[in-house]
């Protein structure tokens, strides 16, 4: 068999499915004949791909749950209502003005987005560990009644914690490891992010840094 | 046919659009759910790691509009997941391999993520092609057990004779649009 003269995408079909050794001569066409080794391999890909698949298929009742994220216009409207808060305050990054305590032991900051303002609180706790609090207030929404209001902390995209506010708006993450987080904040109609709080294992470095 | 991007999917979600954000579920989610279960997770399990993943994409949309594969953060995420789920339960499978670079950023391996992009594109091409090859590579690779020739035959009308000539036409098709999709050996 001369190199050009490829083995047919039947042959190679058939020894996938019944999982046979191709002859001596097509092996060897095979280990020389780079086109035929990536037809082989995607066949054999789709045939284990084909045996699983199956259990790879989630419960419909599964996947409808997800789907009704996307029908509920409320949750698709706040989508569209994403806004970055900006940084107001940090007492590590400057003196506390008047109403804004900073006694040293804790990293306070604040931010805002539109009406809204954020503050955050940044404690260590004597086993090492960071607690992050929080506190949202806003003049169109004095007071946190809404169950679907929320706060996600997210690592890379990961939203690895979930905290509901309190009836005064506040949050809390305990035991937090050094990482870089951000902050996702739900309200009723809109969506507000803290891009970067990053929390560093070095109690020298004064506990976190923030990615203006 | 043609498909929509993700990114095009992904503004249509940000615009209201819930259909949009069905075809972006429906695209992703074997995927998705064959992640957990090849970590060796339960279906139980594999249920919560799906429903928590496409939750954490569904609020980062507007943050993934500009990426240019989703494929590749729903992967990410869902490892993760697997990761600290496993932590909290119980030790991650010997065949997984993961590169933890901090406690809650652990990356897949490059050989699960390259395995499950075969997957996909092999996904994502069958549902380029024509209803009959999507209806013979169905059969050839994902019927269990494997139908007769005579029995495809008489599925799509045609007769047994002329069924290997249509079986070939429908590979190669799958490997042409596998090859324009990028797929690597």
């Amino acid at each position: 068999m001369e190199n050009n003269d490829h083995l047919t995408i039947g042959i190679l079909f058939e020894s996938v499915r019944i999982q046979a050794k191709l002859d001596k001569e097509s092996q060897f066409h095979l280990e020389t004949c780079g086109l035929c080794r990536d037809r082989l391999s995607w066949m054999q890909t789709a045939a284990d791909l084909g045996r699983q698949e199956p259990e790879y298929e989630p419960p419909p009742a599964v996947v409808d749950k997800v789907l009704q994220l996307g029908r509920e216009p409320s949750a698709l409207k706040q989508l569209g209502n994403f806004i970055v808060a900006s940084l107001t305050f940090d007492s590590f990054g400057e003196a506390a003005p008047e109403g804004v305590r900073a006694d040293g032991s804790a990293r306070q900051m604040t931010y805002r987005a539109d009406d809204v303002d954020i503050a955050l609180w940044l404690r260590r706790s004597e086993e090492g560990t960071m607690t992050l609090a929080g506190q949202v207030t806003s003049k169109s929404l004095p007071r946190m009644q809404d169950n679907s209001d929320y706060v996600d902390l997210v690592v890379g995209g990961d939203h690895v914690r979930t905290s509901s506010f309190s009836p005064w708006g506040e949050f809390l993450f305990p035991d937090l490891m050094p990482s870089s987080y951000s902050l996702h904040i739900s309200l009723a109609d809109r969506m507000l992010r803290i891009p970067s709080i990053h929390i560093i294992d070095d109690e020298k470095s004064q506990q976190c840094s923030e990615s203006r | 046919m043609d498909q929509r991007s993700d990114a095009e999917l992904i503004s249509r979600c940000l615009e209201g659009n819930g259909g949009a954000w069905e075809e972006l579920v429906k695209r992703y989610k074997r995927l998705v759910f064959s992640i957990p279960l090849k970590w060796g997770l339960n279906r139980d399990d594999a249920m919560e790691i799906f429903q928590a993943v496409w939750l954490d994409c569904f609020r980062e949309l507007h943050l993934l509009r500009d990426l240019d594969r989703l494929q590749a953060w729903l992967v990410r995420i869902a490892v993760r997941k697997c990761y600290r789920f496993s932590q909290q339960k119980r030790g991650k499978p010997e065949a997984i391999e993961i590169k933890e670079t901090d406690r809650w950023t652990e990356d897949p391996s490059p050989a699960l993520v390259r395995r499950l992009d075969q997957e996909q594109m092999i996904r994502s091409a069958i549902a380029l092609l024509s209803p009959r090859c999507t209806q013979v590579v169905q059969a050839l690779f994902f019927e269990e057990p494997f139908p007769s020739y005579a029995t495809i035959a008489a599925r799509l009308g045609l007769s047994t004779n002329s069924i290997g000539f249509t079986r070939d036409r429908c590979l190669e098709r799958l490997g042409k649009l596998l090859e324009n999709l990028g797929y690597v050996h």
